[in-house]
């Protein structure tokens, strides 16, 4: 596990690194190592580039959050009787 | 958010940053998705399963650990939490590691400062001190890899703001400044002359003391020379007048009644429980008649066996070990132990610890209060 978030931290700040390149790019600028240590990272995209790794966890680790997602919706025995019971003959 | 730049803030490569940045990520993750959700989990599924077994609920910790152990998520959960906390010292460490002997150069005490650092390099660790890396921070707080060390101080400091994920305010300082908010909206008439933050660390709950009371002589306290070494540079960059001395909580080098304040911050639940007494004990015999001891009130005591296992994840699984003796013990009884009157006891009403619920400006909205934490604390009379 502590080598998937090692790898995780590695690719995301590739993705980041990916994200200051298209930001230059968009502002007409070579993105040389010097431009990609120079650059200034602003609000708007550091909360974008958050969301953006919010989602990657979210994607990586969806057999865990499919678990709590069962456990959060899992019928009651009262609940299961009434889905059941839609099922019987009239 | 970004962390507000001073004199010995460690500097950051591109990748450096987004490393950074992950593990604010993760951390967030599992603080408010992961953890909270082995709860939700071993109420549908490990909880209903031992009931079938036993015929009734968990009756221990020990009983609650057997039923939720076999859950994958509760396992693969608690594992990224380990993760996040060893990667986040990791992450931060490596960019200090580059840099240091420029961090020490710029920590050096300057002819002009406005403030002092005060050392004492005969001062023996304790041993609880030195047997563990709280929180899973290598070296603990006083680990010296040099001379005239910051490491540790620069670990802390990047490291907690990343730990938070950004709840502590661009300052790093949000404990301290919701403490000393609590403290002006208590006691508006008090304007102290002479204030001491006890477990001062980098100087994060020490420097909203100046702020708020600009004309006092305020001091910080600890075991920790690179800490200190680090504070007295940062609060030197942020041009407060603060007097950094190195010294035990429990047997302060300062004079009876020298203080009208003393204060400790995120002290108490890294200290066993005797230990918490004698800071107590001392706080008492540092404060001049009139003066006020104050406290973070941490974790209140575990509402049965079940939330008990589920507020230590931090006490079993991250280096953690002596908040439990806290949060047992009755605060008032402790503060009366300590030479305080009963009656000159005071609390806000919560006891909360901020590291298991989260220090996100979410958390403000989660339970519509905007606070950060229970504080506790007695007058001297």
């Amino acid at each position: 596990m502590m080598m998937m978030t090692a790898m995780l931290a590695e690719i995301t700040a590739l993705r980041d690194r990916v994200d200051t390149h298209e930001a230059l790019a968009a502002a007409g600028e070579v993105a040389s190592p010097a431009a990609v240590e120079a650059f200034e990272l602003d609000a708007p995209r550091q909360a974008a580039r958050e969301a953006r790794r919010a989602a990657v966890l979210t994607r990586v680790f969806r057999p865990l959050l499919e678990e709590l997602e069962v456990a959060r919706l899992a019928l009651s025995p009262q609940q299961l009787e009434q889905v059941l019971a839609e099922d019987q003959p009239a | 958010m970004f962390q507000t730049r001073h004199a010995v803030l460690p500097q950051t490569s591109h990748d450096e940053f987004a490393r950074e940045e992950f593990t604010g990520s993760l951390r967030r993750f599992f603080t408010e998705t992961l953890w909270p959700g082995t709860r939700d989990v071993y109420v549908a599924t490990q909880r209903p399963a031992f009931e079938r077994v036993h015929g009734r609920r968990p009756e221990s910790v020990r009983e609650v650990r057997e039923a939720i152990e076999g859950s994958f998520f509760y396992r693969a959960a608690s594992l990224l939490g380990r993760a996040a906390q060893e990667q986040l010292w990791d992450t931060v460490g490596e960019t200090i590691e580059r840099q240091l002997p420029a961090l020490v150069e710029a920590a050096r005490p300057k002819p002009d400062a406005v403030g002092t650092l005060t050392l004492n390099p005969t001062l023996a660790m304790p041993r609880y001190y030195d047997s563990v890396d709280i929180h899973v921070m290598p070296g603990n707080f006083h680990t010296e890899l040099g001379a005239d060390d910051v490491y540790a101080g620069a670990l802390y400091d990047r490291g907690v703001f990343y730990f938070s994920y950004g709840g502590m305010g661009a300052d790093n300082d949000k404990l301290g400044t919701t403490m000393t908010d609590y403290f002006e909206g208590a006691f508006p008439d008090i304007k102290p002359k002479r204030i001491l933050d006890m477990g001062c660390g980098p100087g994060l709950s020490t420097l909203p003391w100046k702020t708020t009371y600009p004309d006092a002589d305020v001091y910080g306290l600890d075991l920790a020379a690179p800490q200190l070494r680090y504070a007295h540079a940062r609060a030197e960059s942020f041009g407060k007048a603060v007097h950094f001395v190195q010294g035990d909580a429990t047997a302060a080098p300062f004079p009876d009644g020298y203080f009208d304040v003393v204060s400790f911050c995120l002290l108490t639940h890294e200290c066993p429980l005797p230990l918490v007494l004698e800071i107590m004990k001392e706080a008492h015999r540092l404060l001049a008649p009139g003066g006020i001891a104050l406290a973070d009130a941490g974790a209140p005591p575990a509402d049965g066996v079940e939330d008990e296992f589920f507020t230590t994840w931090f006490n079993h699984n991250a280096n953690e070990p002596f908040g439990q003796g806290l949060r047992k013990l009755d605060l008032q009884e402790g503060f009366v132990a300590a030479g305080f009157d009963p009656g000159d006891y005071f609390s806000s009403g919560s006891r909360e610890a901020v590291y298991l619920t989260g220090m996100g400006a979410d958390r403000a909205k989660q339970d519509g209060k905007g606070k950060f934490a229970g504080y506790v604390g007695a007058i001297r009379r």
